[in-house]
C-alpha cells in the first residue's frame, strides 16, 4: 500500500541532546496508525517536524511524497494535513465561533456538516470566550478544528486527553467512520486502551528510536507470555534464547515475553524441568511495557 | 482571516493605548485653561501645545504603546501553546509574519493620529484653534518614528523567548537609545526622538513652534528605510526558527 507519511533516518538535535535518533516509518494510506512512547520518547519531536514546525537535524521525512522541510511543500502538506496538538491550546482572545470561522477559512474542503453536527455533540458554546472555557471544552473544540477540515491525513497528539469517558467514545466513533471515508490517522496517546480500540498499527519509539513496527494483529498473535514454575530456583541468564524480549524470575516462577520462536522458547522451558508451563496472549498495554523496559 | 486574527490579538492593547493618548491629547487642551496664568510662558497657543504634547511626556507614551504594540509574535506563540494552531494552518510563515505586522503598522499610524485629531478637535473648546497642516505634520512625524519603534519592538519579540523579556528589553532599549542619541552630540543627527519632536530641527519655527517649510524627507524615509530592514530581519528569523 502506498505510504502518506515516510521518513528515512529522521533526526532531531536539541543543542547535544538526541530527541528523534535516524527514525524510518512508513504510514499506509487508510490505515489508524498510533505512536507510541514514553514522555520525553521523542514522538512531539517528531509530529513537529513531521509538520513543519522544526526542522530535521539530518535524515528525510515525506508527507505524501511531499518534503517537509521545504516550506511550498510544507505548505501543501498542511493543505492536506490536519494536525490538533497535544495541549489543545487555541487563540484564548477569540471566541468558539471567530476561532472556527477561522479555521474554516484556510481549507476549501472544511466541512459544514461535520462542523455542526460537533458543535451540538459536543454542547460548544459558539459565543464564549475561549480562556473561558474548561479544559474539556478547548479538547472538544480542537478536535472539531481539526476533523473539520475535511483533510485526507489526521495527526493527532494525545487527542482524548482532558476528555470523560463518553466524549472519548464519541471521538473514538468519529475518528473510525472519518477512517472508513477514506482518512488516514496518525496519533499518539498515552491511552493504550483507545489504541487497541482502533488502531490497526502500531509504532513505538523508546529514547528517540524506532523499537517496535507491526500491524495490530500480527502484534497480539505474536507476542505470548510463558510463565513457568521450576522446582528449583532459576536465574535469568538461563533464558538467552532469541524470540525472548524479557525475563523476570521470581524464586521459582519465571515470566517470560516473547515476539517470535513460541515453540521452541516452550520446549527449551519444558527441557529445563518446569513443573508447569502457560501460554498466555499479552495485551497491548504490556507489549509496550516490555518493549520499553528492554529498550532501557 | 489573518488580518481578523491580527486585530483581536492586539485590540485590547490598542484600545488602551488609544484612549491613553486621547487623555493626554484632551488634557493638555483642557489644561489650557488652567495654564492661563503661566501664559507668561508661552507666546503662542501652538507654541503651548508643542511643549505640552508633541515635545513632552505624550511622546513618550506613544513610543511606549508601540513598543507594547510590536509585543507577540511566534515566540510568544509558543510559550502560551497556540504555536500549533498559527504553524499548521496552510500559510507560510512570512504571510504570518507580515500581516501581523501590517496590522501593526496600521495600528502605530492611526496612534500617531490620536494627539493630532484630539487637539484638532478639542481646541475650539478652549477657544483656540490649532491649524490642521501643522497636527497633519507633526503626525507625519510620529507615524515614521513610530513604525521603527514598532519595527524594533516586533524583531525583539521575535527573537527574544519569554513572556515579559521582549516587553523588558524593548522599553529599556529605547530609554538607553533616548539617553545615548539624546546625550552624545555625534549620535544627535540619529536621534529618531529628535525627527519625532522637530527639536532643533530647521524645520522648527523656534519662536511660534510651528513647522515651516517641507518636512525632512530625506531622513523620514531613511528611518522608514530602518524599519523595513527591522522587519525584514524578522521574518528572515521566522522562517528559520524551531518552534
Amino acid at each position: 500500500m502506498a505510504a502518506v507519511i515516510e521518513t528515512r533516518e529522521l533526526r532531531k538535535n536539541y543543542g547535544t541532546s538526541e530527541a528523534v535518533r535516524g527514525l524510518n516509518v512508513s504510514v499506509s494510506v487508510g490505515s489508524v496508525c498510533a505512536f507510541l512512547g514514553q514522555n520525553g520518547a521523542g514522538k512531539s519531536s517528531t509530529l513537529r517536524m513531521l509538520l513543519g514546525m522544526t526542522r530535521p537535524t539530518s535524515g528525510a521525512g515525506y508527507i505524501f511524497g511531499l518534503k517537509i522541510d521545504e516550506e511550498q511543500e510544507s505548505l501543501r502538506i498542511r493543505q492536506r494535513a490536519a494536525f490538533v496538538a497535544e495541549d489543545k491550546r487555541l487563540y484564548d482572545y477569540m471566541t468558539v465561533a471567530q476561532m472556527v470561522r477561522f479555521v474554516r477559512s484556510f481549507f476549501p474542503s472544511w466541512r459544514k456538516d461535520l462542523e455542526r453536527c460537533l458543535i451540538e455533540r459536543f454542547a460548544l458554546p459558539l459565543d464564549h470566550k475561549i480562556r473561558n472555557l474548561s479544559k474539556g471544552m478547548r479538547t472538544k473544540l480542537a478536535l472539531l478544528l481539526g476533523f473539520a477540515r475535511g483533510c485526507e491525513l489526521l495527526i493527532l497528539d494525545e487527542p482524548t486527553e482532558g476528555l470523560d469517558p463518553a466524549a472519548i467514545e464519541d471521538v473514538l466513533a468519529i475518528l473510525v467512520s472519518l477512517v472508513a471515508e477514506g482518512t488516514t490517522v496518525f496519533f499518539s496517546s498515552h491511552q493504550i486502551s483507545e489504541v487497541e480500540q482502533i488502531a490497526d498499527h502500531v509504532l513505538m519509539i523508546d529514547s528517540g528510536r524506532l523499537v517496535l513496527d507491526a500491524p495490530m494483529d500480527r502484534l497480539k498473535e505474536r507476542y505470548r507470555q510463558i510463565q513457568a514454575v521450576f522446582p528449583d530456583l532459576v536465574d535469568e541468564g538461563d533464558f538467552r534464547i532469541p524470540g525472548i524480549e524479557k525475563v523476570r524470575a521470581e524464586g521459582h516462577t519465571v515470566a517470560l515475553v516473547a515476539s517470535e520462536n513460541i515453540g521452541a522458547i516452550v520446549e527449551h522451558v519444558r527441557m529445563m524441568q518446569a513443573r508447569s508451563v502457560d501460554v498466555l496472549p499479552l495485551s497491548l498495554k504490556e507489549i509496550f511495557l516490555a518493549k520499553i523496559e528492554t529498550g532501557q | 482571516m489573518l488580518f481578523y486574527k491580527g486585530w483581536l490579538e492586539t485590540r485590547v492593547r490598542f484600545i488602551l493605548c488609544s484612549i491613553v493618548l486621547f487623555v493626554l491629547g484632551a488634557y493638555s487642551v483642557v489644561q489650557r485653561l488652567d495654564n492661563l496664568r503661566y501664559a507668561r510662558r508661552y507666546v503662542s497657543y501652538s507654541n503651548y501645545i508643542y511643549w505640552e504634547t508633541y515635545s513632552s511626556i505624550t511622546c513618550v507614551v506613544f513610543v511606549l504603546c508601540t513598543l507594547l504594540l510590536g509585543l507577540g509574535g511566534f515566540l510568544r506563540e509558543r510559550e502560551r501553546g497556540t504555536i500549533a494552531v498559527s504553524l499548521t494552518i496552510p500559510v507560510t510563515r512570512r504571510r504570518l509574519v507580515l500581516t501581523r505586522a501590517a496590522v501593526g503598522l496600521a495600528e502605530t499610524v492611526l496612534l500617531a493620529c490620536i494627539p493630532a485629531l484630539t487637539i484638532c478637535m478639542l481646541s475650539p473648546l478652549v477657544r483656540e484653534s490649532y491649524p490642521t497642516a501643522q497636527a497633519i505634520k507633526f503626525g507625519i512625524l510620529w507615524v515614521f518614528a513610530g513604525m521603527l519603534y514598532y519595527s524594533a519592538s516586533f524583531l525583539g519579540s521575535t527573537l527574544l523567548p519569554g513572556e515579559y523579556t521582549a516587553a523588558a528589553a524593548s522599553v529599556l532599549g529605547f530609554f538607553v537609545y533616548s539617553f545615548l542619541f539624546g546625550r552624545m552630540p555625534a549620535l544627535r543627527p540619529f536621534n529618531v526622538n529628535g525627527i519625532m519632536s522637530a527639536h532643533e530641527a530647521p524645520f522648527l519655527d523656534k519662536g511660534t513652534h510651528l513647522l515651516i517649510g517641507p518636512l525632512p524627507w530625506a531622513p523620514l524615509l531613511i528611518v522608514a528605510s530602518v524599519a523595513a530592514a527591522l522587519l525584514a530581519v524578522a521574518v528572515f528569523v521566522s522562517e528559520r526558527q524551531d518552534y
